[in-house]
């Protein structure tokens, strides 16, 4: 049991002693264990880090023990960390370390402060397995246990029963996509015979083994991925998901797990640089994802939710990123992400906080002065996710556009144009969230007004740190870092000339958003208010989210109840087995009351019957006797 | 002829006319005889052992030549028939005090081990007639409600048919054959001649009509329920013991062929499902007996579809077995006063909580006559359709089978009522009499012993 | 030899249990509940011990005993451990305690005669899975069958004798035919060998034409299918299982329902390898169908137990499914698979029926936000819930897992070899994963979350009883969900020699997958 195991076992060792006894234990003790053994784990992870990178990046292999033999197979419980997943464990532990640390002030006075703890360890410690599992197997392990960390903590005030629904439409959607990645495991096994991602990436460098087309593989593992990372047509759970805990949705529902499924692609590029259409795909979806989010972030009024259709954009950009082969740029924009929507995510937390539990941006405004801290933070955020220059997503979008225009491997000018149109939105929506928020006059009635107040060190101070990230992470090149494990696709030679003007597009996407949120929302807003009118069909179908809820509940939900009870339960299991078994069972009384009225008692009958059959006897028997 | 063979061959008839002697004496002696059951049980019992024994000692002779001959499957018939008759007269001491009775049981038993050892046509026609004759009294004897003694001239009648239709046959092959021997019975099986043909069905059809088979079982369900338990379980056991072993021994081991095996068959079939089913509904506990004994009739003819030993051994087993398990369900039957309450099923309702002992006894004898494992019920069964299956007729075995599946249902219903039905208002616990308490564990410990150890019987018979 | 005795012991201490309970004077009822519980303890601990010395790279029986019972048609006392029964007898063995521990509360009517037919039962379904001889198989495998009549018809709900009743029938008729095919199994091999044996080592490989295969491997089935059950053959199982009280339907799931799947993996597969294999394709197709026609009308229930029982028949639609695979994996995870049922299964219809104590009705409508007044309770119905979809580090995500990936590994070079119907059936157990969260997490949230409402409340949250019994079933299933290597040796044996009896040459194991290009490989990326 090596360093990498100690990494994954802290945070279960958190989970187990705040879930077992937390609420014995206290506060203050709980807090103790539940952040510092994350922080623990990540200065052990920083440490493997620098051992690797000293090691001149030797893929580190820690085996834990073995899960499963059989013939001559076995499945390994084991470790791997190269350059990929030593930048996700870093954003994963150090992330999560600050929020947890974030969340010691948000839910300081939640009754089950423990539980609350327990629960984000124990995402923490699936997430690890989920980052750090060399095999499949242990990735899978980690993919379905960080489910059901977000299955929980959506569901954590259980009381209302929206919340506890929420969490459960997250868990079976991401069953749905898991459905798929079991199918695409199963077939990666049936072509290497093993699970180690590392051995599977070696073989398929040699070339797809027989049997099987690395697209039907590429395909399957990223339906996993639409579930897990909310794409479309699976990305439905997570605006729901919103329903937990802010911490929750800055560290799961934006940072970490939603990126898994980019993870997968990333950690699986050896089967999809040989799958030309699998990447399609995933680039498509990807940007189709991007612009249908942002269009629906355009007039959403619940500040987390805006936040959550962003998240599905930005994830819909790594897509994107990954399906042109850009993998490196995927991992830079899921970095860099995890930065500024981690931020916004805790930084609208500390909003509610301050607005006493309001949500709803109408009833928001001119809050920048009441909580300065939050706002300052916030406002780098948005700039950094508008992509504006020299933050960080400026880099990690600016690439992705690029590549998805000039990659030799699907990148094409329509896909530009989508991202881009993307893009603007994003701007836009994100500036007409932070005007509306801290601009223009107050909305929110007295009462709220009155109990302002910013935020706690130990949230505002995560913040400022979370910002500083998200100003200054895009300066560190992950794609070059990553180069040597996932190099950069080749360039179209006819886009060769075109790098130069897309930095000026980028920038002009980012300001235009800007300057266009600024206009229309500038004096609350009453500009767009006037233009809404003019868009109402198109309004309703954004704020309706394209229906697409009500659409699965038409399509699958109810049929699916239909024939169970109609069909199944009354006609298969009422009538045809139980009705043809009671009818026998009726047959069987009826024949018995008709035989016991022919025992009449009468001597003539019995007599006859003897003699009946005497003589059919004897006839028988002579029968050609 | 040697008079020591005829002392020894004929043991156990020898103790039993002694009994009957005995008590002819003591009926002569005063006219408030007692002692009766006593005298009664000892005869029983010295016969039963002797038969027993000589069984194991594989004793065989012929004392009067071909009249009659015994060997050790001989003996061990008649001490299945014989011990049989020993919890009958346990539990006929509550019934008959005193009365000649015993005289008629043990009569009738000497008819009966007479037949297991009959070598002619005579002799069988004697034994035949001395065993059923003193159980048409019998029938009279309980004479509890008026409609005994119809039941009891049905019995009669149909017996004096059953008597008719064996002369009748017994002539022909006479006819046929020239000779009264039971050994030249097997030789008509195989001929193919209408006369030949006739005699056999008209024996075999007279056996059916004794072992009550559908369409001859008529007078049993009407016989069984006027009479009283003890006569009831006489006839219900020992004489349909009597007659299915006699009807072994008139058979031997011959395979039969042709017609008689559809004949057979398609008659054992319909008395399985007849008394399987017409119990489904009944009210009656000896009427519900009397259907489920005609379902098994059923069972034991279909042994004879089977040829060889496996023939006798099926049917004796199956004869102890069953007679076991209905002294067993009789013996521990509530002891009301009034016959026919006592006779209602409906009485046995929450039985295990007045009489837990009993409750578990009765519903041991159901799941074995249900034939589920493990109680000896069900080894029994398997004898048979085994034996049936290895002549090569499993489809008849499969109908079988199924038939039997019927009956399971009216078994179990006597379980639930004694089980899971709450008593009806106004029901005393009445102790059962002592003697029947020992009547029980006369057929609880073979019955054990045949459900841990089925081999050993198996290897004697 | 000594293992011989012990096993013998395991077998028959229940029938002691019977004998000291009901030597016990009346009105200590008390006293027959902790000396039953005593008495289930000593033969799990037996059990452990003999589980630990099972050797699992030995193919025979081990700890043999083979001795005459009825000699002359070749009927032996013959029982053994071997990879087959080995776990099946250990989970019996350890539920039997817990069932004990279970029912002390609740059954209060003829404690005597209820601990006996437990007692009875546990006896018939250790001998069943014991048993090596065919008769002596077919006599347990009915056995079973009066204890669970009286238990359900006696300390059930209302519909009780309905459910009992058509229970017995149900099961007796599949049992009826099974008697005449093996009576005619044996014969035949009889008049081939001259050797007239009930074992069913001398059985396996007798030689019989396609037809006579059809019809003994229909007989066999048809009452294995019963048992499991499978669909169309399982409407008695919710009856039973809403009807049956709480100890009769842990029974039930825990390990009456296995014996079907046991009959096939030991007798009925391997008997008629031919016909088998023909038949393969309708066992599959019907497995599936189980899973999914399951889970679905497990969607629709509104009484808590009858979802239960309706997972029951999805879960061991995976067992059959796994073992139609004739996957090495796929047979290892059905064996898996029927334990982890066994536990998760058990689990929560002891939670059911600790509910039920407190609020007296089975009805879902009528509570919510348990979690909020029974945290404890809701922790152990949460993990049994989740261990029951088959979450990763649960035994029910090993079964699944194995037996899915079986299923699959065996479809796919069917599909490659032109024949994509596995591969469908295949697809669609998978999507049963999704059904299975859906009803379950349904039934969760109804139950644990939203605004509380609890019927005949406020109710007291577990006690230290009922604490332990559920901690005690945790820990099998996280074992077998952590760490499956060690309990999947012990079966490794058996379901290779399953795979060889039924699958013969055409056996492509995914075990023997060729690995060493990928190793070497893999050496090349360190």
């Amino acid at each position: 049991m090596g360093a990498l195991s100690w990494i994954v076992v802290l945070p279960l060792v958190g989970f187990l002693v705040n879930g077992l006894a937390g609420n014995r234990l206290g506060k203050r003790f709980v807090s103790v264990v539940g952040c510092g053994l994350p922080i623990a784990s990540f200065l052990i992870a920083a440490a493997s880090v620098a051992a690797l990178l000293a090691n001149d990046s030797k893929p580190v292999i820690d085996v834990a023990f073995t899960w499963a033999t059989f013939g001559r197979q076995s499945f390994e419980i084991a470790f791997y960390l190269d350059r990929l997943s030593a930048v996700m464990v870093l954003v994963v532990t150090g992330v999560g370390s600050l929020i947890h640390i974030y969340s010691t002030g948000y839910m300081h006075e939640d009754e089950s402060y423990a539980r609350f703890f327990a629960y984000l360890n124990l995402f923490l410690f699936f997430m690890l397995l989920l980052v750090l599992g060399r095999s499949m197997l242990v990735l899978f392990v980690g993919w379905e246990g960080v489910g059901l960390a977000s299955y929980l903590l959506i569901g954590f005030w259980f009381e209302d029963p929206e919340k506890a629904a929420a969490g459960k439409k997250a868990f079976i959607t991401n069953r749905i996509g898991d459905a798929g990645f079991l199918l695409g495991m199963f077939l990666v096994f049936f072509a290497c015979g093993t699970l180690d991602m590392d051995r599977v990436n070696a073989i398929f460098a040699q070339g797809v083994p027989a049997g099987v087309t690395a697209s039907v593989i590429g395909v399957l593992l990223f339906i996993g991925a639409t579930g897990k990372s909310a794409q479309i047509p699976l990305h439905v759970w997570l605006p729901d998901a919103m329903a937990g805990p802010t911490p929750v949705s800055a560290l799961i529902h934006a940072a970490t797990m939603v990126t898994a499924g980019v993870y997968l692609v990333a950690r699986m590029s050896g089967i999809f640089v040989h799958a030309e259409f699998a990447s399609n795909l995933v680039a498509t979806i990807g940007v189709l994802t991007a612009f249908f989010a942002a269009s629906v972030a355009l007039v959403q009024t619940d500040i987390k939710r805006v936040l959550a259709y962003s998240t599905i954009s930005q994830l819909g950009f790594m897509f994107l990123a990954a399906g042109v082969g850009a993998y490196g740029v995927a991992i830079f924009h899921v970095v860099t992400h995890a930065f500024f929507k981690a931020c916004l995510f805790l930084g609208a937390g500390s909003v509610i906080h301050a607005m006493s539990g309001e949500q709803d941006i109408r009833k928001m405004g001119a809050l920048a002065k009441k909580i300065p801290v939050t706002f300052a933070t916030f406002a780098v955020s948005t700039a950094a996710i508008a992509g504006l220059p020299p933050l960080s997503g400026f880099f990690s979008k600016d690439e992705i556009l690029w590549f998805a225009y000039g990659s030799s491997f699907g990148g094409a000018p329509w896909l530009l144009l989508l991202a881009s149109a993307t893009a603007l939105m994003t701007a836009f929506y994100m500036f007409r969230l932070l005007w509306l928020t801290f601009f223009g006059s107050p909305r929110m009635d007295e009462e709220v007004a009155h109990h302002i107040h910013e935020s706690p060190w130990s949230m505002t101070g995560v913040l400022v740190v979370l910002a500083l990230l998200a100003a200054f992470g895009g300066f560190f090149s992950i794609p070059h870092f990553l180069e040597p494990l996932l190099p950069l696709p080749l360039i179209r030679p006819e886009a060769q000339s075109f790098h130069g003007p897309l930095v000026w597009i980028a920038t002009g996407l980012g300001v235009g958003g800007l300057l266009l949120a600024a206009y229309f929302y500038a004096n609350d807003g009453e500009r767009a208010a006037r233009l809404k009118p003019k868009f109402e069909r198109i309004h309703k179908l954004l704020s309706g989210k394209y229906y697409i809820d009500e659409l699965y509940e038409a399509v699958l939900g109810r049929p699916l109840n239909w024939i169970s009870e109609k069909v199944f339960l009354r006609i298969g299991d009422r009538f045809l087995i139980d009705g043809s078994l009671d009818g026998l069972a009726a047959l069987a009384q009826r024949s018995a009351k008709g035989l016991a009225r022919l025992q009449t008692g009468n001597l003539h009958l019995y007599t006859f019957l003897v003699l009946a059959g005497l003589v059919g006897a004897l006839l028988w028997s002579w029968r050609n006797g | 002829m040697n008079w020591t063979q005829v002392l020894v061959a004929m043991l156990p008839e020898h103790l039993l006319l002694a009994g009957i002697v005995m008590l002819l004496l003591l009926d002569i002696a005063s006219d408030r005889p007692r002692g009766q059951l006593a005298v009664a049980l000892a005869a029983v019992i010295a016969a039963t052992l002797a038969a027993s024994v000589l069984a194991i000692a594989g004793y065989t002779a012929e004392p009067f030549a071909g009249q009659l001959s015994v060997d050790s499957s001989a003996f061990a018939a008649k001490a299945i028939v014989l011990v049989l008759a020993i919890p009958v007269l346990l539990l006929a001491r509550d019934e008959f005090p005193d009365g000649p009775f015993y005289l008629l049981l043990l009569s009738s038993l000497y008819g009966a081990s007479l037949i297991l050892s009959a070598d002619s046509f005579l002799t069988l026609f004697l034994g035949l007639e001395l065993m059923s004759i003193p159980v048409y009294t019998m029938v009279l004897l309980a004479m509890r409600r008026p409609d005994c003694t119809e039941a009891a001239l049905k019995y009669l009648i149909l017996g004096g048919t059953a008597t008719a239709m064996l002369l009748m046959g017994v002539s022909l092959q006479f006819g046929y054959t020239g000779s009264l021997q039971l050994a030249d019975f097997g030789l008509l099986l195989d001929t193919g001649s209408p006369m030949a043909q006739s005699a056999v069905v008209l024996v075999l059809l007279a056996f059916f009509l004794k072992a009550a088979i559908v369409p001859f079982h008529t007078w049993a369900p009407d016989a069984y329920e006027a009479a009283t338990v003890p006569v009831t379980g006489f006839m219900a056991t020992v004489v349909k013991a009597g007659v299915l072993l006699a009807a072994v021994r008139l058979f031997g081991y011959e395979s039969l062929s042709g017609h008689l095996v559809e004949l057979l068959a398609v008659l054992a079939l319909a008395s399985i499902v007849w008394g399987n089913l017409a119990a489904i509904r009944q009210t009656s506990f000896r009427r519900m007996i009397a259907y489920s004994s005609i379902a098994h009739a059923g069972y034991l003819f279909y042994a004879f579809l089977g040829d060889g030993e496996g023939r006798f051994q099926a049917v004796a087993f199956y004869s102890l077995v069953y007679g076991l398990m209905n002294l067993l369900a009789f013996a521990s039957l509530p002891a009301a006063g009034d016959d026919a309450e006592r006779d209602r099923l409906e009485n046995l309702k929450g039985y295990y909580q007045r009489a837990p002992f009993a409750a578990v006894m009765i519903a041991m004898a159901m799941f074995s006559l249900a034939g589920i494992p493990p109680l000896p019920g069900f080894v029994a069964k398997f004898l048979i359709f085994r034996n049936v299956i290895e002549a090569g007729y499993t489809l008849y075995a499969v109908l079988g089978l199924v038939g039997s599946y019927l009956g399971i249902y009216f078994y179990l219903r006597l379980v639930v009522y004694m089980f899971m039905s709450p008593a009806p208002a106004g029901l005393q616990p009445q102790p059962t009499a002592r003697l029947a308490l020992g009547a029980t564990l006369i057929c609880l410990v073979p019955t054990i012993v045949l459900m841990v150890y089925p081999g050993g019987l198996l290897r004697g018979l | 030899m000594a293992d011989a005795i012990l096993l013998n012991i395991v077998l028959y201490l229940p029938l002691l249990g019977i004998a000291l309970i009901v030597a016990l004077p009346e009105g200590q009822d008390d006293r027959v509940r902790h000396l039953s519980f005593g008495v289930m303890l000593a033969q799990f601990v037996i059990t452990a011990m003999l589980y630990l010395r099972f050797d699992p790279t030995v193919a025979g029986l081990q700890a043999e005993t083979n001795l005459p019972w009825i000699a002359d048609w070749g009927v032996y006392y013959r029982i053994g451990l071997d990879g087959y029964n080995v776990l099946l007898v250990l989970l019996t063995a350890f539920l039997g305690p817990l069932v004990v521990a279970g029912a002390f509360s609740a059954i209060q009517k003829d404690v005597k005669l209820f601990f006996s037919m437990v007692f009875f039962i546990q006896f018939a379904m250790l001998g069943t899975f014991l048993a090596q001889d065919l008769l002596l198989f077919y006599i347990f495998w009915e056995t079973m069958l009066i204890p669970m009549f009286l238990i359900i018809g006696i300390w059930g709900g209302e519909r009780r004798i309905y459910a009992t009743v058509k229970f017995v029938l149900y099961t007796a008729f599949g049992s009826i035919l099974m008697l005449a095919a093996l009576i005619y199994l044996v014969w035949s091999q009889y008049t081939e060998t001259g050797n007239l044996s009930f074992a069913l080592a001398d059985l396996f490989g007798t030689q019989l034409t396609m037809r006579e295969q059809g019809w003994l491997l229909a007989a066999f089935a048809l009452s294995f299918a019963i048992k499991v059950p499978m669909v169309p053959l399982h409407t008695w199982l919710p009856d039973a299982h809403v009807e049956a009280p709480t100890t009769g339907s842990v029974i039930l799931a825990g390990v009456l329902l296995k014996m079907g799947t046991y009959g096939f993996i030991k007798l009925g597969f391997p008997l008629f390898p031919e016909a088998s294999l023909a038949a393969m394709p309708i066992v599959m197709a019907l497995a599936v169908i189980s899973i999914v026609y399951g889970a679905c009308l497990a969607l629709v229930q509104t009484d808590i137990k009858k979802i239960i029982a309706y997972s029951s028949i999805s879960h061991l639609g995976y067992v059959m499914l796994g073992l139609a695979s004739l996957d090495l994996l796929g047979i290892q995870g059905a064996i898996i698979q029927m334990v982890s049922h066994g536990l998760t299964a058990a689990g929560l219809f002891l939670m059911v029926g600790m509910i039920y104590e407190r609020c007296h009705t089975r009805d879902l409508g009528a509570y919510g936000g348990l979690a909020k007044v029974l945290p404890v309770y809701s922790v152990f119905f949460m993990i049994l819930t989740l261990a029951a979809i088959g979450l990763p580090t649960t035994s029910g995500f090993t079964g699944e897992f194995l037996v899915l990936m079986g299923a699959f590994l065996a479809a796919w070079p069917q599909h490659l070899a032109g024949d994509s119907v596995p591969l469908v059936w295949a697809v669609i157990a998978v999507s049963g994963v999704v059904l299975g969260a859906m009803y379950m997490l349904w039934l969760a949230q109804r139950l644990l979350y939203g605004t509380t409402k609890v019927p005949h409340g406020p109710v007291a949250d577990l006690n230290r009883r009922e604490r332990l019994i559920l901690a005690a079933l945790l820990v099998p299933v996280f074992w077998i969900g952590l760490a499956p290597a060690e309990p999947m040796l012990k079966t490794e044996q058996a379901a290779l020699h399953f795979q060889r009896l039924v699958a013969g040459p055409r056996a492509t194991s995914s075990g023997s997958a060729p690995a060493p290009v990928v190793q070497q490989t893999a050496e090349a990326t360190r």
